[in-house]
Parts: structure tokens; sequence; C-alpha cells
């Protein structure tokens, strides 16, 4: 240990304090020097860290676009229709797990479900991140954890949740896993402004703003209840419905079944009863030869045309001729009709005679005035074109008069009805909450007010005269002065029309003596519920009707008035 | 009571005291309980403790450090020196006695149990060891004829070995390095200090080739990729990734919930993610503000003892502290060395206590460097030399 001693025999006992002072003065500066450097470099890589951007992508998806939050939908009324969980995905780093096959048997114990081979598959390689089970519960996590297996983790998701469950799922639709909508009003917000504000971030971690929409779940509820059981009671194969304010255009129930379970949407691509893709929305993405229905809308423009009057006759003594096609009344009574017993009677042959009155081109004009042949401006992505052929045939326009030979969606029907109600005031219809004056500014006339009144009348003579096909719904909603039209279409079975299959359509409105609402019912193939009752829509489509009106409208604030004056003054001035 | 007419222990002590070192190292204290609020609750739920557990026993143990600290910086050198000397010897004996009495946590036999508290004495080791050895090279330094510094090189052996027997490498690093640093300051010649760093070198590959746990951290530092269990390191540059600058708020950073040892030596990362870099860039200026003041108050010394042993402790916590932050910021592969006053651990935050009360004693301006005459006071003889 030379050195040790080196400085102490250079120095004397006086200076020594001084050289002993300088020497260890200057060696605490080099120190100084040292751990300036240290937490220099500290201090830089903290600010190289801050300046890192990190990458927030999981396989490709941005982290924010998986973890993105979706606005509630509530009903008209605020009722909770979906709403956002918080779930706990489970993710592997597969580069971190020591022993894969620990690593599956152990997972299994907890997810049974999941295929061993899979795993095993998903679990090696050298990947920094794979999916393995998305949106767990909070109680399979902790299972999970439990485990303790290395590059295990958790990521938390928003998860969709609809609480009413199937009952509105056509409406609302669905959301994939990473919670984009995919159908319904979910993706009609995504089209519209959701997507633009998940991509720039605002939609994460926040709560945002409720979506209203113009649906009233009471009414949903009866609705989807009164469908269903229509499915058990007519051994139907299908229903549908819609219900939509005539004033605001809003539509207040929509319903279609067989449905799916927007929880769980892949039960949307379950077959029904061996049958694919029967799942649809029938309101919006069917189209159908809406039959007698239809009547309605030959009847509003023949009459708004002024070239048929309400108190014109026509001769249906006589089956009418198309080369060698003959078209005659179901049921006819052969004889020389009024205008509202040929809508009472349902009258195929005095129905082409009002057509042909106020001839068949001016007939087509009138179907595209009221949108017929045209999609209907609608939030909900599932639309279909309706068939409406271009130009019309005599013997095309003949049928179409009735109803066949042209293919509409039960929400052309309801839209159209609800002008013709509504002092010819058209209005596109809606799923989002609005209200009356804004719906005006949205009015189109398509039809004059006096026509609407005596449509207004047909249909509720109808429902109150005797023989009308109506009289089954109205005996059930008896009191709120519902007046509607049915539609009984022999659907085409091996290319022909059978007699025996039917596709059935109540049209309807209610109350009439002050129009608010209108509903369309379909019931596709329906049987007799017992050996006195009819397959004919009146029995079916109409007593669903009945049924539905019944219970919605107390619950919509129409009090049950059974004073015949209300009937009376519908009855147009000329008639009475 | 600070008044200077009368010259009570106190007004003394407020008058010679550095106040903007003992106000740091008091901030730095209160910056450990606050960021105990971010960092410990996740751990303590996942040892099954009470949210509330790390938090109130920081808080407890932060309260009984700061007496302790402000306790011993009113000794005067000797009184200093003399109870350095009593805590070394005895934690030595203690440090010896956990080989054989000791609780195994973790792999490692670090803690004795007395009267019911687990009690790591290698910490209080530490700052002892730093007063003794100093006054032991400064006696070196004034009279050549005395051993002092082959019994400072013995003790550190006695240490040395106890620490790698339990084992500790982090702790033993430390030591190394405060006799290290004595040499450096004694004015060791750059020949010898180049000698000696080639043989600090030397150490780490020996430890690399017998310590396997020793050797799988570096491998695992050097190819992070490799398959080593970098679990701690990915989860705490996680959190401060996520942090950014301005942090995700208190409470809010999820990252520093799956941190393992996020309460102890990766407070900082844990801090990270709720507080923002921008706060811990300010936590690392506060640290290097407390190690440089104190070095510069060591310089200002006029006794070699005192100026030795003030530098010796704050180079030991600037080591200490940058190693820690090295570790947080993946600069170094991960030790157990935890951030001194600001991680958990009741004994840690006493030794330091300890040692930067002794420091703040260490520093304190003598009152011979106050007086104007422009001569040294030992000259005039009313005051013996301090030396």
């Amino acid at each position: 240990m030379a050195i040790l001693s080196e400085v102490a025999e250079t120095i004397s006992l006086d200076g020594g304090r001084k050289s002993r002072g300088n020497l260890t003065k200057a060696r605490i500066r080099w120190v100084i020097v040292a751990l300036v450097l240290v937490f220099g470099t500290v201090g830089g890589r903290l600010i190289q860290l801050g300046a890192t951007v990190t990458d927030s992508t999981i396989e490709g998806v941005a982290r924010d676009v998986i973890t993105a939050s979706r606005p509630p939908i509530l009903d008209r009324n605020g009722l909770e229709m979906a709403v956002d969980i918080r779930v706990p995905s489970l993710f592997a780093e597969p580069r971190r797990i020591v022993d894969v096959e620990e690593a599956v048997q152990k997972l299994r114990t907890v997810l049974p479900d999941l295929n061993e081979d899979w795993l095993r598959n998903r679990l090696t390689g050298d990947k920094g991140f794979v999916w393995v089970k998305r949106e767990l519960t909070p109680a399979i996590q902790e299972r999970i954890y439990q485990l303790g297996i290395p590059g295990l983790e958790f990521v938390t998701e928003s998860k969709r949740f609809y609480p009413s469950g199937k009952e509105a799922s056509h409406i609302l639709g669905a959301v994939n896993i990473d919670n984009q909508g995919t159908m319904g009003i979910e993706k009609h917000m995504d089209d519209d402004s959701l997507a633009v504000l998940q991509s720039i971030g605002i939609a994460r971690d926040t709560d945002l703003t409720p979506v209203s929409l113009s649906v009233d779940l009471r009414v949903q509820h009866v609705m989807y209840e009164q469908l269903q059981d229509a499915l058990v009671r007519y051994k139907a194969v299908a229903a549908a419905g819609v219900m939509m304010d005539v004033k605001t255009g809003e539509i207040v129930a929509l319903a279609s079944l067989p449905d799916f379970d927007p929880n769980n949407p892949s039960t949307l691509f379950q077959d029904y009863n061996g049958v694919k893709n029967d799942r649809f929305n029938r309101i919006t993405s069917g189209i159908y030869e809406l039959g007698s229905t239809f009547k309605t809308v030959t009847l509003a423009g023949a009459l708004d045309s002024g070239k048929v009057r309400i108190t014109d006759e026509f001769d249906a003594r006589f089956a009418v001729r198309f080369g060698r096609f003959t078209i005659d009344d179901f049921h006819g009574k052969h004889r020389v009709l009024s205008v509202p017993e040929v809508f009472k009677y349902s009258s195929n042959i005095g129905t082409i005679k009002i057509m042909q009155e106020l001839g068949k081109d001016e007939f087509r004009d009138f179907l595209t005035k009221i949108g017929m042949d045209r999609t209907v401006p609608f939030e909900l992505p599932e639309m279909r074109k309706p068939k409406v052929p271009d130009k019309f045939s005599e013997i095309v326009a003949a049928t179409s008069s009735f109803g066949h030979g042209l293919s509409v969606s039960p929400l052309h029907m309801v839209r159209a009805v609800a002008a013709f109600v509504n002092d010819g005031y058209m209005v596109p219809p809606t799923m989002y909450k609005r209200d009356e004056a804004e719906a005006r500014q949205l009015y189109e006339p398509v039809i004059s007010p006096s026509t609407s009144a005596e449509i207004r009348y047909l249909l509720r003579l109808n429902a109150i005269g005797a023989g009308g096909s109506g009289s089954r719904m109205n005996k059930i909603a008896n009191g709120y002065r519902v007046g509607g039209k049915t539609g009984t279409a022999e659907k085409v079975v091996n290319g022909r029309y059978a007699s025996n299959v039917n596709f059935n359509v109540f049209a309807s409105a209610f109350p009439l003596d002050k129009p608010r609402y209108a509903m369309v019912i379909i019931v596709d193939e329906p049987k007799a519920e017992n050996e006195q009752t009819g397959v004919t829509a009146g029995w079916n489509a109409g007593e669903v009707t009945g049924r539905i009106v019944q219970r919605v409208a107390p619950m919509l604030g129409i009090a049950p008035d059974f004073g015949e004056m209300l009937d009376q003054n519908l009855v147009p001035v000329e008639l009475r | 009571m600070f008044s200077r007419e009368r010259k009570t222990p106190i007004a003394e002590w407020w008058w010679t005291i550095d106040k903007s070192l003992l106000a740091a190292l008091i901030l730095l204290l209160l910056v450990g309980v606050l960021l105990s609020f971010a960092a410990s609750p996740p751990v303590a739920e996942r040892l099954g403790l009470g949210p509330w557990h790390f938090i109130i026993r920081q808080a407890i143990f932060a309260a009984l450090a700061l007496p302790v600290m402000i306790a011993t910086s009113f000794l005067p050198r000797r009184p200093a020196r003399l109870l350095a000397l009593a805590v070394l010897v005895g934690s030595t004996i203690l440090l010896w006695l956990t080989l054989v009495l000791g609780v195994e946590v973790k792999g490692a036999t670090r803690w004795v149990s007395i009267a019911g508290n687990t009690v790591q004495p290698s910490e209080f080791v530490k700052p002892a060891y730093a007063v003794i050895g100093a006054w032991l090279f400064a006696e070196s330094m004034k009279r050549p004829g005395v051993p002092a510094r082959s019994i400072a090189f013995l003790l550190m052996l006695v240490i040395v070995a106890g620490l790698l027997l339990q084992p500790d490498i982090g702790q033993t690093a430390l030591v190394l390095a405060t006799w290290g640093a004595l040499l450096f300051l004694s004015g060791i010649s750059w020949v010898v200090i180049f000698g000696l760093g080639a043989t600090a070198v030397g150490l780490l590959f020996a430890a690399y080739a017998f310590f396997p746990h020793f050797a799988k951290r570096i491998d695992t530092f050097l190819n992070p990729e490799g398959g080593g269990n970098t679990y701690q390191v990915d989860k705490a540059l996680g959190s401060l990734l996520e942090g950014g600058w301005f942090g995700r708020g208190p409470g809010e950073s999820m990252a520093n919930k799956i941190i393992p040892d996020a309460h102890a030596d990766y407070v900082f990362s844990a801090a990270a993610g709720e507080f923002g870099i921008l706060f811990c860039l300010c936590l690392v200026a506060l640290i290097g503000f407390i190690v440089i003041k104190a070095l510069i108050g060591a310089q200002q010394q006029q006794s070699l003892f005192a100026r030795l042993a003030a530098s010796t402790l704050a180079i030991q916590f600037g080591l200490q502290c940058s190693i820690n932050l090295a570790v947080n910021l993946s600069l170094m592969p991960p030790k157990g060395m935890t951030l001194p006053f600001v991680s958990y651990g009741g004994t840690s935050m006493l030794a330091i206590a300890f040692g930067m009360g002794l420091m703040l004693a260490l520093t304190r301006k003598k009152p011979e460097e106050r007086l104007a005459s422009g001569l040294p006071v030992y000259r005039s003889g009313v005051l013996s030399p301090a030396e």
C-alpha cells in the first residue's frame, strides 16, 4: 500500500492542512461533476420517455377504438334501451409465457369452452399480443388472476348491454366485439357521427350525451308481446308490426318476428324452424304484395284527382277480363257498388274500375308521389328497394290497384296511411325524437284535406259497418275509434298464387276523430285459430291490431269513447 | 427561541444548519407519503391487506423519521462520531446475527425480528460506516503512522462478507462504493482509481459468474426479448409511458396497479403514471439538489473529518437514488435498491433519516467561519481546532 503513504510523506504538518483541504475539495468537485452527469442522464431519459409516442394499437386496432364508449340509447320517456358496461377482456403475450402446456391446462379449468388445440396454437409463438377471450365477467377475471399464469393479462373494454333484451332488437341492431355498430340504430349512429367522434378520441372513457329514440318502450313491449302471441295463436311463420305518429313521423314501436338477441348478435344468423336468414327486419327490409290494403292507396289517388267522387257507383256485377286472365271478387256481391261499398267489401272489380277512371298512368304517378317506388328515407340501414314496375300495362295497373304485382315494405304502407289520415301531409318516418313543429317543416302534401277526411271515413266504415273486414278488430278495440283496411295476399308458391297460403296485412289508424297513430301489422302464413275462424287478415292481423290498440291507447292518453256522434261526424256531407 | 442573543442549543442549531438542505429533505419525505397514496393501495390489496395499510405505515415512519433526522442533526461532531460508532458496532453484530436468526424473505435473509418488528440491519450499517470510515481516513491522512485505512478496509470486509452471505448484492455494492468514495476523496492517485475501477468490473463479472439470480438479471437486461422475466421492468416502463408528461391524475393510472413492487423499488414508475413525467423531473431535481447542496456544504467544512463524512454520506445517498432511478427507467438491470425516503420500508426510512441527520450535523456552519476577522479562528487560540 505504497500509495496510501505517498501523500502523507510529502507534507509537512503546517502545510498539510492546506494541501489536504485543497485535495479533498478538488475531489469533491469531481464527485459533483460526476453526479450532475448521472442525474442529467436520468433527466434526459425521462424526457426521452416523455417524448416517446406509444404504440397504442392492439392487433392493428387502435386501443381507443376497442375501449370506445357509445352513448346510452333511451326511449322517448328516458328508459334505457342500450347502455355501456365495462368488462375485462383476456389477452396473452405468448413470448412471455413460460410453459405453454401448463398455461393451456390451467386456463381451461376456468374457461372450459376454449378449444384446447386452438388455445395451444394461440399461446405458442413469439407474438406480443393475442386475444384469448373477450368480454368476460369480473368473477372469471379474478379466477384467472388466481391461476397466476405469467403472460396473461386483461384490458378493460366497453360492452354494449341491452336491458330490454330481444324486445327492440331490430330497432337497436347490434355492435361487434369492437363496439362498432353493425346494424340497426347502432350502425346508423356510427355512420352518422359517432365514428368520427371515436376516431378523434372524444368518445373514450367519457360520458356521452344519451340518444333519445322515438320509441315508446311500453308500446314496443305490447306490440312485441302481441306479435309473439300471434305466432303461437295462428301458427304463423312470421309476424311484424310498426306504429307511427302521424303528426311527427316518429316510429313509436317496431317489431319483427322471428328476431334475435342484440346482447348476443350471432343469434341473428341462427336458423328459424329450418329457414336460413329469416330473422331480418320485415318492416324495413321485407317487401311484399300488400294485397287489399293497397285499395286505400288507389282510392286516395282517385278521390283526390276529382275524377272519382265518394258518391259515385261502380258496376261490380261481372268479373274483369284481361285477355286470358279473369279477375273476380272474393265473396263478391256482384252488384253495383258505391265507393264506400267497394272499400268495405274489398271489391277487386270495383277498385279496378275506380283505378281505370283515374287512369293507369295517373295511378302510377300517384304511386311516385307518395314514394311507393323508392326506398323510404329512414335511419335504419336495413332497407330494401320496393319493386314497382316503371310503367303500368293495363293488367299490371289493374292488379296493382288491389296490391298485387308490386312489392313494397310495410314501412311504405304505414307512411302512406299516416299521410292519408293526417290531412294529406306526408312526413318522413324517423327513429329519433322529433316534435311537431320540426315535423311540419318536412310535411309534404300528397292529397287534399277533404280527401283525407274521406279516407278516414272509409277506414272507420270498414271497422264499424256490417260486413267490414275490420269489424273483428273493432270489437276488441272498441271505443278507441280505430279504422283500417285488411289485406290478404295469396303467396306465390312454386310460381303460382296459392289460395291457402296467405300473407296478411292490416293497415290502420286511430283515433280517427283526431288521428294520432298509424299502424301496419303483418302476419305471414297464419292458420285458422280454430274451426270457427278464418284465415283472412281480419281474423289475425286485424285481431292483433285490435289487441294492441286496446292496450296501448290508454298509455298514449287516448280515452275510450263509445259515442256514436264521433263516427257520424266522420261521414262526408255528401253521404249524410 | 431562535434568538441570536442567547446561545441556546436550538438557536445555535437554527443559525448553523443548512436550511435549504433541511427543507429539501423534509419535502422529499412528504413526497414519499404523497406517492404512497398512488403506489401502495394496489399492492396492499394484492397482499390481502387493507388499501390504507402501507399509506398509514409510511406516514407513521415518516413521522418517526423526521424527529430522528432533526435530533441527529443537533449532534456536534464528536458525539455524532460516537453515535455512528455505536450504531456501526451494533448493526454489524446484528448483520451477522441475521444469518443465524434472520427471517427469509424472497430468497434472502436480510431481516431480524426485534420485539415483534423486523429490522434490516444492513440499512443502518451504511451511514454508520460512512461516518466511521471518514473518521478513520481523516486520521490516517493526518497521522500517517496510524493504520487507520487498514482498519477501515477490514471493517469494510467484515460488513461486505456479512452482506454477501445474506446475499444482498445491492447493499454490498453500496458499501463497497462508500469505501471507494472515501479512497477517492482522501486523495488516492488516479492510477489506483483506474486500477480499482478495473477490479470493480472484475467483481461484477465474478458476481455474474457466481450468483445465478444476478446473472439472470443481467442476461434479461441485455436481451429483453430473450424470454427472461422482464415483467417488473415492462410494467414500470408501461406506467411511465402511460402517464405521459402530465400523468393521468391521482388514482387514474392503470399500469401502476400491476407493478409488483409499486410501493418499494418501483415507486418512481408508479408515480409517473399518475403524476406525469414533469413531476418526475421535479423529483429528480429535488434529489439532485439535496446531493449537490450537501456536497457543496461538505466542501466548505474546515474539518477534514466533517468534510469527508458529509460528502461520503451525500455520495451514498446520491448513488442509491441514481441506481434506483436508473433501474426504474430501464437504464440498468434491476437491482433491489429503494428510493431513499420515498420507497416504503421502515428500517430504511429510519436509517436514511439517521444518515441524513448526520449529514446535516456535519454540514453545519461552524461559528469560526462566521467571524469576519479574515483570520482562521483556530489561529487565535480561542477555540481549539476541530481537526
